[in-house]
């Protein structure tokens, strides 16, 4: 029964993954990986991690589309044209995805035949597999515990200096966000170029071979 | 009512493991044939979200206090996205006012 709830949320998942990175219509990826995002956090919930999933269901897809969606706005609202995305190397990418997948299963079966071998741990790690615990000597065996309730006093007392350096890493990132996206109108006090007079230049000394660069980038299959 | 009163019994790991190895590859293979910066930020994000479901199936075989770390880890891990999310696509909107595309081809800037 619950194998049949993760195939109907894995299933379209991939499905909506294929799309975000097939599909030409931006907007149209975006609102896939919405989609697929809230499906992962099924999956959360499903691995009896609900603070994974409601997490998952926040942060993902309730923060980062909307940023996304924002900054498919932002650069579409100035050229005035919808933004249709250009493919290229599909050959190439489709076989070196296909092979990381097979190494990856490759690494993954021969890791459990070498188990199986050993007779320690028959097919894939399973929570209610004692295999696990009969292997590994435990002096105390630790009770049962809900990873709901032990959650945030791990996270608010033990882990509490990692906890603190994301929270400056959120705050580095929020301030070097806004200033990497300020409009850039100062100019620079040392009577350097700015970046966009920078520009400027570069692209009045290569503008004639831009055209070709255009043409050759163009033609992949 | 929790939810092992609905759903007695567990997916194995293992179907955890190859959902989440597909997802990968399936960005990855965006991340290679996108030439949009967006589109690659977004392969991106499906990578990292393959990873997270790696990491909690696996935190699922963990013993006691070992659940609750796995499960720690990945709320560092989307924390890290989320910067990481934040930051390129300042980077792409900049980018975008600068030379009004957001192809990646077409930047060589830095080029020699």
């Amino acid at each position: 029964m619950e194998t049949l709830v993760f195939f109907c949320l894995a299933v379209p998942v991939l499905i909506l993954a294929a799309v975000v990175v097939t599909t030409p219509h931006i907007l149209r990826a975006v609102v896939s990986l919405f989609l697929a995002l809230i499906g992962i956090g099924g999956l959360f919930f499903l691995m009896r991690a609900p603070i994974l999933g409601v997490m998952q269901l926040m942060i993902y897809a309730g923060g980062v589309v909307v940023l996304f969606a924002f900054a498919v706005m932002l650069v579409r609202r100035v050229t005035g044209e919808f933004v249709r995305q250009k493919t290229s190397l599909v050959g190439p990418a489709l076989v070196v995805a296909l092979l990381f997948f097979a190494v990856l299963m490759g690494i993954g079966s021969g890791y459990l035949a070498g188990l199986e071998e050993e007779g320690t741990l028959g097919g894939f790690m399973h929570p209610t597999d004692l295999d696990l615990a009969e292997r590994v000597v435990i002096t105390d065996v630790p009770e049962e515990i809900d990873p709901v309730d032990e959650f945030s006093p791990a996270m608010l007392r033990d882990y509490l200096l990692p906890f603190e350096i994301a929270s400056v890493l959120l705050l580095v990132a929020m301030v070097g966000a806004v200033l990497i996206a300020h409009p850039l109108k100062q100019k620079h006090p040392t009577g350097a170029l700015s970046p966009k007079e920078a520009l400027e230049q570069e692209t009045a000394d290569t503008g004639a071979d831009a055209s070709d660069d255009e043409d050759a980038g163009g033609a992949g299959p | 009512m929790s939810i092992e009163d609905i759903l007695p019994e567990t997916v194995p790991t293992g179907y955890y493991l190859v959902f989440a190895a597909l997802l990968f590859a399936i960005g990855l293979f965006g991340l290679i044939s996108r030439r949009n910066a967006i589109g690659m930020l977004l392969s991106i994000e499906i990578m990292l979200n393959a990873v997270n479901v790696n990491i909690a199936a696996f935190s699922r075989s963990g013993v006691g206090e070992g659940q609750v770390l796995g499960q720690l880890l990945v709320v560092f891990m989307i924390t890290v996205a989320v910067a990481e999310a934040a930051v390129g696509l300042a980077i792409i909107v900049a980018m975008f006012k600068l030379r009004r595309t957001v192809e990646a081809d077409e930047l060589k800037l830095l080029r020699g």
